[in-house]
């Protein structure tokens, strides 16, 4: 029995650079996504999400690496690579004095593609029927994110780059575009390239990601590989945390903890010991708010990866900055 | 090239801006020409004179005079040495800075279209815009004298003034790739106004100098004159078209090596 043989590579990049004056907004960066694959490239805002897609697809130029999609070399003018790939980077534009019907036509017209069934596929699946005789102009952020959405699908691209796609979407619209991409990738093969600073978009979505920060690929994983290695753990919400890490470390002698955020420890082995832990913390004079298993997600791992020293945005709402706290 | 440049035709359906942009001209011919019964008249012409200063030389030269002649050279010349340059300026910033302003360039150099295409569809939708305006200029004055009840009508004269104002708005637009450069470069709007704004004033400061007839923006100014300075229509030497020519073709070369390398989408 021979082996199976290894999914193509569709889009590769090699050493990309770009550098901004001092500002180094990509360095080095390498990352494979295979056919089929929905990659989702996650990262805090400034990370080099965007840069990275724009060179990606030519519309920047590197300082130094490439970008190879579909086996071409990407730099201005790549027809052959641009005849098939769909691209929306973020805040997808518009010709705001034509309608979305006109602007969807506009690009069938530059795509010198005939108008057939695809096209109100299309038009359907990206949900704008009921917009199209309505100037773009006047089109919330969201349905400018769906015309966008269906420019770039117009040509049956076999890959599609996404910058931020769920950017100004409602929560409808989000799980519409999650359910969307999926189906695209499903049912008609095609490889979704998405970047996101949203981790539960992401978790729920993609079959491999590729974290950068600071302009630097942290890791690329397979979901499934994270799943592995999300470990569980015990999570007690205690009113004084130094102190109970000082009883947890010397009084019950637990070693494999971590202080989440402030009032929360986690303790990730004994867990057959986890009422002893309590009790001896109840007995220290540590109020117990609220002791459960679970297990560390997306949010977690991406926490550890990255870390609080960033500048720019928290990776999530909720999170406060700073509190990361440390790991044993 | 076709599809770019339906495309580029369709891109301004609904557009305001070519209404604006007639607007300007039907205002500073119309209004411009308005004036010049006001300007004939003895009276004033005298406290001109008195005045002294560039138009005192211009009411010496019986520039003013309410005649067909005078009317149509003097709309001619406001295309030629004023509005024509800032307006066709305003016009090439509509044209190529809109893809940034409406954020719609990273869409247009990801199509499978070769990028010069892009930029040449944009030159002709430009030519045919400035042409455009050229004709309205032409009929904007010929209203106006109409309406002024101004004597002196020949068709040799709107025939002149027709083929002066396609040779004026061709050495304008010779000028124009740089201001399109100039809004790739910016990446909107306000860089290219303001070189065209710039250029204006300092071609209209070097218009009484020996380098005059040198000055890409200065020579549809000197074909057909200018009342005000007052420059005579002279026949320009043939180095001037070089020179035209040549910033033409390096404003074109500069357009499209901008569009092709650099960092072009926002």
């Amino acid at each position: 029995m021979g082996e199976a043989a290894a999914p193509e590579v569709v889009i590769r990049t090699v050493g990309l650079t770009k550098h901004f004056k001092d500002v180094k907004a990509v360095e080095s960066l390498d990352l494979t996504v295979h056919r089929g694959e929905i990659y989702a490239f996650l990262g805090r805002n400034g990370a080099g999400k965007t840069t990275t897609i724009r060179m990606m697809l030519a519309l920047a130029k590197p300082t130094d690496g490439y970008a190879e999609i579909l086996g071409q070399r990407m730099k201005p003018n790549a027809l052959r690579a641009f005849e098939r790939i769909g691209s929306m980077l973020e805040n997808a534009g518009a010709y705001g004095n034509l309608t979305v019907r006109e602007n969807l036509e506009m690009q069938r017209n530059l795509l010198g593609l005939r108008r057939d069934r695809w096209v109100d596929d299309v038009i359907e699946m990206c949900d704008l029927g009921e917009y199209l005789d309505r100037r773009a102009s006047t089109l919330s952020l969201g349905n400018r994110q769906r015309l966008g959405l269906g420019r770039a699908l117009l040509h049956k691209p076999e890959i599609l780059i996404l910058d931020e796609p769920t950017n100004g979407l409602d929560p409808v619209g989000i799980a519409d575009m999650r359910a969307l991409l999926k189906q695209l990738a499903s049912e008609r093969g095609i490889t979704v390239f998405l970047s996101s600073h949203n981790l539960g978009e992401v978790q729920q979505i993609a079959t491999r990601i590729g974290i950068i920060h600071k302009g630097r690929m942290l890791e690329e994983i397979g979901y499934d590989d994270l799943r592995h290695l999300n470990r569980e753990y015990l999570a007690i919400g205690v009113s004084d945390t130094k102190r109970a890490v000082w009883v947890l470390e010397e009084k019950c002698g637990v070693r494999d903890f971590a202080v989440h955020e402030e009032g929360s420890v986690r303790i990730y082995s004994g867990f057959e010991r986890a009422q002893e832990f309590n009790r001896v913390l109840i007995e220290s004079g540590i109020g117990i708010i609220s002791s459960h298993m679970s297990e560390e997600n997306l949010e977690d791992h991406f926490v550890k990866l990255t870390g609080d020293d960033a500048e720019g945005e928290t990776p999530s709402p909720g999170r406060r900055r700073g509190s990361r706290g440390w790991r044993r | 090239m076709m599809r770019a440049l339906a495309a580029e035709f369709l891109k301004l359906k609904r557009s305001r801006m070519p209404l604006w942009s007639g607007l300007i001209v039907i205002l500073a011919g119309g209004l411009g020409l308005a004036v010049l019964p006001v300007l004939s008249d003895p009276a004033t012409q005298a406290q001109i004179a008195k005045g002294g200063g560039v138009f005192a030389k211009a009411v010496a030269a019986g520039a003013y005079g309410p005649t067909w002649e005078n009317y149509l050279r003097i709309g001619l010349q406001g295309m030629s040495g004023s509005w024509g340059v800032l307006t066709f300026g305003f016009v090439t910033a509509y044209l190529f800075g809109r893809e940034f302003r409406e954020g719609t360039a990273k869409t247009m150099f990801t199509l499978p279209l070769r990028r010069e295409y892009v930029m040449l569809a944009k030159m002709v939708v430009l030519a045919v815009w400035v042409l455009g305006l050229g004709a309205l200029s032409v009929l904007v004055t010929m209203g106006t004298a109409t309406a002024l009840g101004v004597g002196g009508f020949t068709w040799t004269h709107v025939l002149t003034s027709l083929t002066d104002t396609v040779a004026v708005t061709a050495a304008l637009y010779l000028t124009l790739p740089f201001v399109a450069w100039f809004a790739m470069l910016g990446k909107g709007y306000l860089p290219p106004m303001l070189y065209s704004l710039a250029v204006m004033m300092v071609s209209n400061g070097l218009v009484e100098t020996p380098i005059s007839h040198w000055v890409p923006w200065n020579i549809p100014l000197h074909l057909v004159g200018a009342s005000w300075y007052p420059v005579p229509p002279s026949s320009l030497p043939p180095g001037s078209w070089v020179v035209a020519a040549a910033f033409f073709l390096a404003g074109l070369a500069a357009l499209m090596w901008r569009a092709d390398h650099a960092d072009s989408a926002r």
